[in-house]
């Protein structure tokens, strides 16, 4: 109910130009064809998006949400479709759950992932094709030095209205 | 560096602070470092807007590129992955170092029939052909 309240206030807000509801493929359950939300709001110069993915067996689940906000650095057309992309900064908060057997009792743990998030859309009349990455940045510098970090990537199709 | 020219880039794209507009779309090879400078992060073969080869560290692929009046570019194709065929996109930045050289760096998603999704960040030059 919260959050349909928080849908609802996105939705009437003026400042926001388009919303776009689909749904992805997510790195956080790679091997699994588990489907992922996403949800997001644009002006002509700013954006937000969310992304929710989960998966849950009788021994683990493991859920996700990202968050990100980004500022639209293209929008232009690219034939019979538009493009825009866009930069900003996302976090993505990860829950996991295990048990040994369903009978056990179960551990649980959580992250959070900061860093920079890059956005890309192709979309044609109301449909889209998105992608999607955050750069999750960690303490140990060196990995990123190397080109490593704990990427949080979606491809996502849906709807821009 | 590689790392902080890939962080450094898109800030300096949104502060308008970039560099001049790429004119040249003759012709061009690009090789790209991918995590842990593996050397077959990108190796693609560029023929206008078309460019052929390796594809982020994943398989041989095909992508169209769309360049834009600023150093950034947004790219879609299609890979054979891991799992089979795959769809790739994404963006990234080249920078006109010299006029038979540009500096690139890359940021782009995959999944593939199996939906196994990763990201991909890569860094390297093109060659002007």
């Amino acid at each position: 109910m919260r959050f349909i309240a928080i849908l609802f206030f996105f939705i009437s807000s003026p400042c926001f130009a388009s919303f776009d509801f689909g749904i992805g493929t997510s790195s956080i359950t790679s091997g699994r064809p588990s489907p992922a939300l996403a949800l997001g709001a644009e002006s002509t110069e700013w954006g937000v998006l969310f992304r929710s993915v989960g998966v849950q067996t009788t021994v683990y689940a493991q859920n996700a949400w990202t968050l990100g906000g980004y500022k639209k650095i293209l929008s232009e057309p690219m034939g019979p479709f538009a493009v825009s992309a866009g930069a900003g900064l996302g976090a993505t908060y990860m829950l996991r759950a295990y048990r040994d057997s369903p009978s056990a009792s179960g551990e649980a743990e959580s992250d959070t992932i900061v860093g920079p998030q890059f956005l890309v859309k192709f979309q044609y009349g109301v449909f889209y094709l998105g992608f999607d990455t955050l750069l999750g940045l960690t303490s140990r510098v060196e990995q990123h030095i190397t080109l490593n970090f704990q990427d949080v990537s979606h491809i996502t199709v849906g709807m821009s209205l | 560096m590689k790392s902080i020219f890939a962080f450094i880039g898109p800030l300096l794209l949104c502060l308008n602070l970039h560099a001049e507009p790429i004119q040249s779309r003759i012709g061009h090879f690009y090789w790209g470092v991918g995590p842990n400078f593996s050397p077959l992060g990108n190796v693609r073969l560029g023929f206008g807007n078309i460019e052929l080869g390796v594809l982020q560290g994943t398989g041989l692929g095909a992508a169209y590129v769309h360049r834009t009046n600023s150093p950034l570019f947004l790219q879609i194709g299609l890979v054979s992955a891991t799992g089979g065929a795959g769809l790739i996109g994404g963006g990234g930045l080249e920078w006109n170092t010299f006029s038979f050289f540009r500096f690139r760096t890359d940021i782009t998603a995959k999944t593939d029939n199996t939906f196994r999704t990763e990201g991909f960040v890569s860094v390297g030059g093109v060659l002007v052909l």
